[in-house]
């Protein structure tokens, strides 16, 4: 576990340091943004990271459905769905217990460079959308895990998942610095539900007019991923074979 | 120890290696898939960073793209010909299996680190030489640097072998390091996009502690880019003898300190 905690944080850490060092050379870049305004970003994001991140991808792709414990859970006197998230919730919970104090070493390494204000309002609205944003990556990652019913080796969708996932939640890169013909098409993808916009909020110096918008947009994309991901489950079990267990 | 005979085995184990994975296509394309998502989200991360500012301590965007490129390269022959057996050797360790390879009359971590070969990572090498080749028609490379480049990438591919033998050899010691090859085929992606001028910048002791890293990917790039010094080749090379002869030295010890667990 604590490898994979290590993991979570890589990204952002090198991340940061790559800013750092841009900043050390050049005063400015075209978004914009400042260097601690970066750097808050980067810590906000991580800790959403560690909070809000689930991996049933993993779970219900590679052992449910490739081990064939699928047939298993499939008798149990419980919806498999429940079981996924409750599971899923569970080892979060363990996670976020043990990550709290790397994150907070973390923190203190850059705390020179931190910028943030947060106000109730912001600190609301940024939980909604973390809950918004907990249940589109859940529903997302799981219809990714589902296309194991297809494609036995279904690796290479979950890594390009992966990928996609970096470039456009906000989890290596803000949003703001992305080309403007990338941030049109992360406005299509449910990518930035996951991270970048429960750290805008937070980071709102002051309450956007789109707050509703965005919460319908984040709603609509849960009811869509819900929708999609039963479908594939039915549809998969239909040729779902327990060859392994 | 009789080379022909490790050279005879070894093309034997990749005869039949290719042959099994040409056989498995679907498993192949599934892994050139994901090597070249990881690839592509690099080459794009780049392309944002040289947006967003026109030089990145003083690398500019297709030395940056070069940079890339000779990591892929490097990180592509590592993963081709060793990747598969670093991940077993967790497997085999936890498992007590690890007495099928003691008991070959070959040595030990040859038998360990040449099993198996991982076809899907020859799309990193693929795009990482055509990464170089394109940045550096733009920058004006020549074939000598080619060539330096190249004995300069031979030497951190050792260097890269040696440092994943350093901690998968950690197997030896506890089970719950069975995931520690995630944790370092994250960290080398990450650096795969950085510039170690950039991180010395930003921190000289994270530049210490990535050092061995940093200076794998970097300085066969300055190689290509006519910036070697002579006093960073002798670190380089000194680097690589030190993870060289310090993973071997490990592994004979750490042999020690294993125990068959059920075979």
């Amino acid at each position: 576990m604590i490898i994979y905690i290590l993991n979570d944080f890589i990204t952002p850490f090198i991340a940061i340091l790559l800013w750092i060092g841009v900043f050390h050379f050049s005063p400015s870049i075209r978004s914009g943004s400042s260097l601690s305004t970066l750097v808050t970003y980067y810590l906000i994001v991580t800790f959403f990271v560690l909070t809000i991140t689930q991996h049933p991808e993993l779970s219900v792709g590679h052992e449910d459905i490739y081990q064939g414990r699928l047939s298993r859970l499939l008798l149990k006197p419980f919806s498999y769905f429940s079981y996924i998230i409750i599971s899923s919730s569970g080892w979060k919970t363990i996670r976020i217990a043990v990550s709290i104090i790397p994150f907070v070493g973390v923190t203190l390494l850059f705390r020179d460079y931190i910028d943030i204000k947060i106000t109730q309002q912001n600190a609301l609205l940024s939980i909604v959308f973390a809950m918004i944003g907990y249940f589109v990556i859940f529903y997302s990652k799981l219809i990714v895990g589902l296309t194991a019913f297809w494609v036995e080796e279904h690796w290479g969708i979950v890594h390009l998942f992966w990928a996609l996932e970096t470039l456009f939640s906000g989890f290596f890169l803000p949003f703001d610095v992305l080309p403007p013909f990338l941030q049109s098409i992360s406005l299509f993808l449910p990518f930035r539900f996951f991270y970048y916009i429960p750290t805008r909020y937070l980071l709102a110096d002051q309450h956007s007019s789109s707050v509703l918008l965005d919460v319908s947009i984040g709603a609509l994309w849960i009811g869509l991923l819900v929708i999609i991901s039963h479908l594939l489950f039915r549809r998969g079990l239909f040729r779902f074979t327990d060859t392994r267990s | 120890m009789n080379y022909l005979l490790y050279l005879r085995v070894y093309l034997q184990l990749l005869k039949t290696n290719v042959i099994q994975q040409l056989t498995h296509r679907a498993n192949l394309y599934a892994g050139i898939l994901a090597t070249l998502s990881w690839v592509g989200l690099s080459v794009i991360t780049m392309t944002i960073y040289s947006y967003q500012t026109p030089s990145i301590g003083g690398w500019n965007r297709q030395e940056l793209f070069i940079l890339v490129g000779v990591f892929s390269v490097i990180t592509g022959v590592t993963y081709t010909l060793f990747l598969p057996n670093f991940q077993n050797i967790t497997e085999m360790v936890n498992d007590g299996t690890f007495d099928f390879v003691l008991l070959r009359p070959l040595d030990s971590q040859y038998v360990a680190t040449t099993r198996v070969i991982s076809l899907q990572n020859v799309s990193r090498i693929i795009v990482g030489i055509a990464l170089v080749l394109i940045a550096g028609i733009h920058r004006g490379i020549t074939n000598t640097d080619i060539f330096l480049a190249l004995i300069l990438i031979l030497t951190a591919i050792i260097a890269l072998y040696s440092l994943w033998m350093l901690f998968m050899t950690l197997n030896f010691y506890s089970q719950h390091l069975w995931n520690i090859s995630v944790f370092l085929l994250d960290l080398f992606g990450q650096l795969e996009r950085t510039p170690g001028d950039m991180i010395k910048a930003a921190s000289v002791w994270a530049f210490t502690f990535l050092l061995p890293m940093l200076v794998i990917v970097n300085t066969p790039t300055k190689a290509l880019l006519k910036e070697l010094t002579l006093s960073s080749l002798v670190e380089f090379l000194f680097i690589t003898a030190v993870l060289l002869v310090g993973s071997r030295l490990f592994w004979k010890f750490s042999l020690r300190h294993y125990t068959s667990a059920s075979s």
